[in-house]
Order: C-alpha cells, then structure tokens, then sequence
C-alpha cells in the first residue's frame, strides 16, 4: 500500500509533461530528470517488502535514517545459523524512489550470500545497478548501511545468546 | 555530526559597492546583537579547531566583525550613508552582500522565537522596493541587482518563516554546519519514525490521519522548543540532534497532508 501511494507521487515526478501514462513510458518520456528505468520497476515490481519477526534469533534487523530528506530504512535478513548463510530477506522503507529501489536491490543481493560477502556490498555497485544521478546516491549509501546495520545486528544478537547459555 | 567553525567570532565580509570598508549608522533599528558575538571567544576554549571563514569572500579588502557587517555602506549611486539593500536616499537597489543576516533584513532579533507573522509585513514592504517588475526604467546593471536583492530577501523569508529552516539558519550562523548526509542509526528514533509512517500509510479515514498529524505536530513543537533551549545554552550537541528530530518529524507531517 505504501509503494502504492508511493508509486503515484513517482508518476507525478516522472511525468512532468503531464503525460500520464505507464511510468516506463513516462520515464522515457521525461527525459533527462526522470527516473531509470530500472529505479521505476523496482517501485512497480517491489522484491522482498514485508517484515520479519525482529525477535527471531535468526534474524538481523538494520535500521537506519537519512537525515537530510527524513528517509527510514529497515533491511532485515534471515541466517542459516549452520552456513552462516543469508537465506532469505525483507525490506521496508519510507522515503523516496531511489531509496525503496536501493533497498530493494539490496535485499536481493544478498540472498544467497555469506555475512561477510555482503558487508562488501558498496552502494557504488547499487548506484551504478539504478544508475542513480549524484543527488540521489545517498540513498544507495543509506541501503549499504542498513546491510551492514542487520549484519551487525544478528552478530550481536548471537553474541548476546552465546553469553546467556555460558 | 556536526563541525564548529573556528572559535572566534563570526567573521562576516563586508561587500560594498565602492570597495570600501565603511561603518555608518545603519539605517534599519541595529538589533541587540545577543552575546553569540563577543561571548563566543570565552565560550569555547581556543582549541585546535580550524579557523573557517563563514561567508564566501567577495574580495573587498576588509574584514568587519559581525555586529558591522551587512548593515550597509555608501550607496553606489548618490553616496548617502547606511544603504541596505536599497538606498533610503535615491531608492537605487545595492548590489547584494551575500554576508548579510536575514534576520537584520526582517529588523529581528537573531533568535529562534520570533512571531512569524512579523515576517510577511517586512517581507511586501521590502519587495516593493527591490522587485525587478518595479525597476524597468533603472539601468541593467540595477535591474541585476534588484534580480539578485528580490530572491536574496524571498530565501530570507522563506528560511526565517519555517522552525527547522530558521534553527538551521541559526546553527549555520554560529558556525556549525550539520552534515546531513551522513546515516543515523538511533534506534529509537527510526523505530518511532517508522511506526508514525507505517501507521500514516494504513490509515485511510481522514479523522484518524487528523489525530496521528496533530499527534506529531505535537511532538515537533516539543522538538522546537528542545532547541530553543539547548541553543540558548548553547549546547550545539542537544541542538543538531533537535533539528534531526524536527526533521523527521516534518517529514511525517508532510506525509499526512499529502493524505488528506
């Protein structure tokens, strides 16, 4: 729902011709100010929003804020504790187009990978992936430290049980 | 978070149109320049801080200290004393100093609790003497100026008008410049920030959306008056994290108006 009413303020950006047809075509349209293509299928087509259970030892939740524009992002990840593996991952975010993009992008990647392989995850990779114009890189910046920030999070929670079974 | 300019007091540059550096009677009532000029320099002990020039040099030759700054100098037209912005004498427009304080151009106190309403008075009253509509028969050079005046005093009132811009306005007088763009993760915060935008979004009646709105609203004007407190004591620290809060705080509300 969120996306949903965030997808009509993206039209509006996007369209600023007043056309107000499909936001692919918009885009295109628009020219040089709208946004990417990619940015604008991510809004249509979200990947992986949704919440997990933060008290889930399996799970690490990042929280971080933007403060300049006000944005919040939740990246939370699930762990095979065995593997050390990312198994699965969601993400919330309230801010702009850019920024539920980057976080989305950055719950897809790192399915699949190991703890350490993600914290290598640079928001240059997802800027680049979005082709975001340098006003909006902080927001690929802000999804590189909600990976780190739920990396962190489960590492200490494991932490925190291993001292409470000793 | 954020860095604090040197230690002394603000060094404004004063730009006059003649290139001298003059100090004369300023033609708007000068207002009580609060202790943030000559206490600044006791406040904080001389440390290793950089010393960082506040305003962009304009390339005049001297340095006036704040309380000297930006109250005008000889108009560039008919020599009269104390032009501000527009010269009391002749009316010609002054070319801009980009040193000037906004709250000198709206005659205020620089404080945070000002009556906003104040503003907008000033406000027409200064437009009618810069607009570059009312400047057609004045040479190019002044219609630049009065191009250059006009937006200078719309930013000014648009800064000074709202709470978070005027704190930051504030802040940035005094030096410190918060860096906005680093991540914050105060858990707290963003755990609040994204019930308040979660509960935003699922609400569809008006009358609930209402309620959460002036619940925040609210919530902001704690936030304010936080600053106005911390930033009286000059406590900076307790400021800059003021100003995130209202942030995030007008964020929301902007959210829930554009619901409703």
């Amino acid at each position: 729902m969120m996306l949903r009413a965030a997808g009509k303020r993206l039209i509006a950006a996007a369209a600023a011709g007043g056309h107000q047809a499909s936001p692919a075509a918009a885009a295109a349209v628009a020219g040089r100010r709208a946004y990417h293509e990619r940015v604008v299928d991510y809004y249509n087509n979200p990947r992986n929003v949704g919440t997990m259970d933060k008290d889930d030892p399996d799970v690490g939740t990042g929280l971080v804020g933007a403060p300049a524009c006000g944005d919040v992002m939740k990246l939370q990840i699930r762990v095979d504790e065995a593997s050390g593996k990312i198994v699965d991952a969601r993400f919330k975010t309230f801010g702009c187009g850019s920024a539920i993009a980057s976080s989305s992008v950055a719950s897809e990647w790192v399915k699949g990978k190991q703890m350490e392989e993600v914290v290598a995850i640079k928001n240059s990779d997802i800027a680049k992936h979005l082709s975001l114009p340098p006003v909006k890189l902080h927001c690929s910046m802000l999804a590189e430290d909600a990976i780190k920030a739920a990396v962190k999070d489960y590492e200490a929670k494991k932490a925190k049980l291993a001292k409470a079974d000793e | 978070m954020w860095r604090r300019a040197g230690s002394e007091p603000l060094r404004l540059h004063f730009a006059a149109a003649a290139g001298r550096c003059v100090r004369r009677r300023p033609l708007l009532p000068l207002p009580t320049i609060p202790s943030s000029s000559s206490s600044s320099a006791t406040a904080f002990s001389p440390s290793s801080h950089g010393h960082r020039i506040f305003a962009r040099s304009v390339g005049t030759p001297c340095r006036a200290l704040s309380s000297e700054a930006g109250s005008g100098g000889a108009c560039w037209n008919c020599g009269a004393a104390g032009a501000f912005l527009s010269c009391g004498s002749c009316g010609s427009v002054q070319p801009i100093d980009p040193a000037v304080d906004y709250f000198r151009i709206f005659g205020l106190e620089r404080k945070y609790d000002i009556t906003e309403n104040s503003l907008e008075g000033k406000y027409k009253e200064w437009q009618k003497k810069l607009h570059p509509d009312l400047v057609h028969t004045k040479s190019e050079k002044e219609r630049g100026f009065a191009a250059e005046q006009s937006a200078l005093v719309i930013d000014a009132y648009r800064t000074l008008s709202r709470p978070l811009s005027r704190a930051l306005y504030l802040l940035k007088l005094e030096g410190i410049q918060v860096d906005e763009e680093k991540t914050i993760n105060d858990p707290e915060l963003l755990m609040e920030m994204m019930e308040i935008r979660e509960a935003v979004s699922d609400t569809t009646d008006s009358k609930t959306l209402e309620k959460i709105q002036s619940q925040i609203k609210r919530k902001l004007k704690n936030w304010s008056d936080s600053f106005l407190e911390a930033f009286d004591k000059r406590d900076f620290n307790h400021a800059v994290k003021a100003t995130q809060r209202m942030r995030y705080y007008e964020r929301a509300v902007e959210e829930t108006v554009k619901k409703l």
